[in-house]
C-alpha cells in the first residue's frame, strides 16, 4: 500500500465517521434571530426596546405625577386668593 | 435556477422570509465542513452563524454580484471564517459538544473523529488543509474548489500534492485504526 492510499484511506474513514455531524436543532432559529437583530435599523431597535425602557421609567413617572398633584393642591389656594384680589380690585375700579 | 438562487433572489427583493429556506438548505453541509476543520460542532456553529449574518447583509445590500453560485459563495465565506477562527481561537479540544439529538454511538464516534481530523490537519499550513478537506473529505471537484478559494485549478492540484507530501514527511499519515488492526493480525 503506498503512502497516498494510506492518507486517502484515513481521510475516507474520518469522512465516514463525521458524515452525521450536523448543527443543533435550534440552529436555524438562532441564526434568524441574530440576523434580524444585526440588520434592523436603529429606529426599529429603539422601538423594540421602548417598552422595556418605559417599564423602568414607571416609578420615576409616578413620583413626578405625585409631586405635580401635591404642587397643584398647595398652589390652588394661592391662585384663588390672587384671583379674588384681582376681582376686588376690578370692582373697586369699576 | 436552483432553490438557493431563487431564495437569494427573493431576499434581494426584500422577502426576508426567504433567508430561512437558504439556511435550512445549507446549514448542515456548512456546519459539517467547519466542524471538520475546527474539530468541534460548537465552534463550527459560531463560524457558520457569523457567515450567515455576512451573507444576509450582502444579499440585502445588493453586494452579492451573482457571478458564482450561492452555495459556492457561502462555502467561501465559511472557509474564510473558519481559517480566521483557527487563527484567533485556541483549540477547544476539551469542550463538550455532544448533541442530545444525535444517536449516542454515532455522535461519540463523530466527536472523536472530528478531533482526530482537525488535529491531523493542523500539521498542514492553512491553504493545504483547506484544499485537502474540500477535496478528500467534502468530495468537491478541483474546479469547484478553485471557485470557492478564488484560485486556479492548477493551484488546487499543487496544494493537494504539497499537502500529501507534507503529511508523508510528517510520518503521521498512517491510520492508527489500520495499524491496530495490523498489529492484531500479526
Amino acid at each position: 500500500v503506498n503512502d497516498n492510499e494510506d492518507i486517502d484511506a484515513r481521510l475516507a474513514r474520518l469522512r465516514h465517521a463525521t458524515r452525521k455531524v450536523r448543527p443543533r436543532r435550534d440552529f436555524t432559529q438562532r441564526v434568524l434571530a441574530v440576523t434580524v437583530s444585526v440588520n434592523e435599523p436603529p429606529i426599529a431597535v429603539f422601538l423594540q426596546d421602548l417598552p422595556r425602557i418605559a417599564r423602568r421609567l414607571v416609578p420615576l413617572a409616578a413620583l413626578v405625577a405625585a409631586l405635580g398633584i401635591a404642587w397643584g393642591f398647595t398652589n390652588d389656594d394661592a391662585v384663588d386668593e390672587a384671583l379674588a384680589g384681582s376681582y376686588s380690585a376690578t370692582e373697586l375700579e369699576w | 435556477v436552483s432553490t438557493l438562487e431563487e431564495a437569494a433572489a427573493r431576499l434581494r427583493r426584500g422577502e426576508s422570509a426567504a433567508f430561512q429556506a437558504l439556511v435550512d438548505a445549507t446549514s448542515e453541509k456548512l456546519v459539517r465542513l467547519a466542524a471538520r476543520m475546527l474539530g468541534n460542532v460548537a465552534d463550527a456553529e459560531d463560524v457558520v452563524q457569523e457567515a450567515y449574518v455576512k451573507a444576509y447583509t450582502a444579499l440585502v445590500d445588493g453586494r452579492f454580484d451573482g457571478r458564482s453560485r450561492v452555495e459556492t459563495w457561502l462555502y467561501r465565506i465559511v472557509v474564510n471564517g473558519t481559517l480566521d477562527a483557527k487563527r484567533k481561537r485556541e483549540r477547544t479540544a476539551t469542550r463538550e459538544f455532544l448533541d442530545a439529538g444525535w444517536d449516542g454511538a454515532a455522535s461519540a464516534e463523530a466527536v472523536v473523529a472530528l478531533r482526530e481530523l482537525a488535529g491531523w490537519l493542523d500539521l498542514l499550513p492553512d491553504e493545504q488543509q483547506t484544499v485537502l478537506v474540500l477535496k478528500a473529505v467534502e468530495g468537491m471537484s478541483s474546479a469547484e474548489i478553485a471557485i470557492v478559494l478564488d484560485i486556479s485549478e492548477g493551484a488546487v492540484e499543487q496544494r493537494l500534492v504539497r499537502a500529501r507530501t507534507t503529511l508523508r514527511d510528517m510520518r503521521d499519515y498512517r491510520d492508527p485504526h489500520d495499524q491496530r488492526d495490523k498489529e492484531k493480525e500479526s
